[in-house]
């Protein structure tokens, strides 16, 4: 078995294929974690004909569908379900494909289904800070966090980020899935949310913020997997409107220069912060 | 026009929930979302399927003191918006 731990979900694989076992120690080293105790326990099996039917267009997709306590998964290369009453999930993979896209999913609901959300963010920690950034494909998620790394600062997520609750406050997490740019870092390490902000590109930086209902509405536009369930996607507006009300929030404009954490920094502390 | 004794409910894959005022809809199928303005939010919140076109309109008119009249003309044009954005559908009998 291996264990490994993401955002406080700890998942078990067991893996028969040695190839995809050394794969996945190698890929997740930073977020490895003792087996026992697993919140879920999922077998990896590898089969030639796994996943969708060949597509001319080969564009990269994942179907998920929710029925009671069974979700089944489907991507190019590989498919499998979870069963949230047992804990228990399978995946089979063509060889040499990832188990990635499932843990993705996996993660998505897990934290949608308690009370967290997985984000298309990036997301940045300062000290005991973590400010998360949002906005649709091209908005600078990934130049945010990049800025940040040159800057010193430790990146959670230039991709995807989850954010979820412990002791009632709004807790950040890195994770290991990263977007395409081979210097994603990948840091196991949490802080508590200070900041939410919806990107776009200007001439000079400014935090300008923005009501509850247009955060809410930008925020679950950037929630994958999840959201083509109702039950779920109700639970997903929930946590956002939670997020809101205890979480400074604001669209920031800025250039590709780290200067813009001035005005993050102005912006999160003069916004009051209720316990 | 849609007549005023219609049910307008919640379609099937609208998720969403008022907030301060307004309400933050999603469309699972298609995966789009709206935000509906106060006046909207309450019509949304009004819709589901155990109120007439009609009654909710009178509602309206109450509530925003507007003439009964235009609060009909009002609800019927947006719960027609709400079918077109596959947001509400109607039915012709109260729903549970």
């Amino acid at each position: 078995m291996i264990g490994i731990e993401i955002a406080g979900i700890r998942v078990a694989l067991q893996i028969e294929d040695e190839l995809l076992s050394a794969r996945v120690l190698s890929r997740y080293v930073a977020f490895a974690a003792p087996a026992a105790g697993a919140a879920y326990v999922v077998r990896a099996v590898v089969r030639p004909d796994a996943g969708m039917p060949p597509r001319a267009d080969r564009v990269w997709r994942v179907d998920t569908e929710s029925s009671g306590d069974r979700l089944t998964y489907r991507s190019l290369h590989d498919e499998g379900w979870m069963d949230w009453r047992r804990a228990a999930g399978q995946i089979e993979l063509r060889p040499g494909a990832d188990i990635e896209n499932y843990l993705r999913v996996l993660c998505a609901y897990h934290s949608a289904r308690s009370g967290g959300v997985m984000l298309h963010a990036s997301g940045v920690a300062l000290g005991e800070r973590a400010s998360v950034f949002f906005g649709q494909s091209g908005s600078g998620k990934s130049t945010v966090a990049h800025l940040s790394l040159d800057a010193g600062l430790t990146v959670l997520g230039d991709d995807i980020v989850i954010i979820g609750r412990r002791d009632g406050r709004f807790v950040a997490h890195g994770v290991p899935f990263r977007g395409s740019n081979p210097r994603s870092p990948q840091a196991a390490v949490s802080a508590p949310l200070a900041g939410l902000f919806k990107l776009v590109k200007a001439r000079n930086h400014s935090v300008v913020p923005m009501t509850h209902p247009a955060t809410v509405a930008r925020l679950v536009q950037c929630v994958p997997f999840v959201m083509n369930d109702p039950l779920v996607s109700t639970q997903v507006i929930s946590t956002c409107r939670d997020l809101v009300l205890q979480i400074p929030a604001g669209e920031l404009r800025f250039r590709m220069d780290a200067g813009f954490w001035s005005v993050i920094n102005a912006f999160t502390a003069t916004i009051s912060h209720p316990a | 026009m849609l007549s005023l004794q219609q049910y307008p409910i919640p379609h099937r894959q609208v998720s969403g929930r008022v907030i301060d005022d307004e309400a933050v809809i999603v469309l699972s199928e298609s995966g789009d979302v709206e935000v509906l303005n106060r006046v909207g939010a309450r019509i949304w919140e009004l819709a589901d399927g155990t109120r007439t076109i009609g009654e909710i309109a009178q509602l309206i008119e109450r509530e925003y003191d507007v003439a009964l009249p235009q609060a009909q003309a009002d609800v019927q044009a947006f719960v027609e918006r709400l079918i077109d954005e596959n947001i509400v559908t109607l039915a012709d009998r109260p729903q549970a």
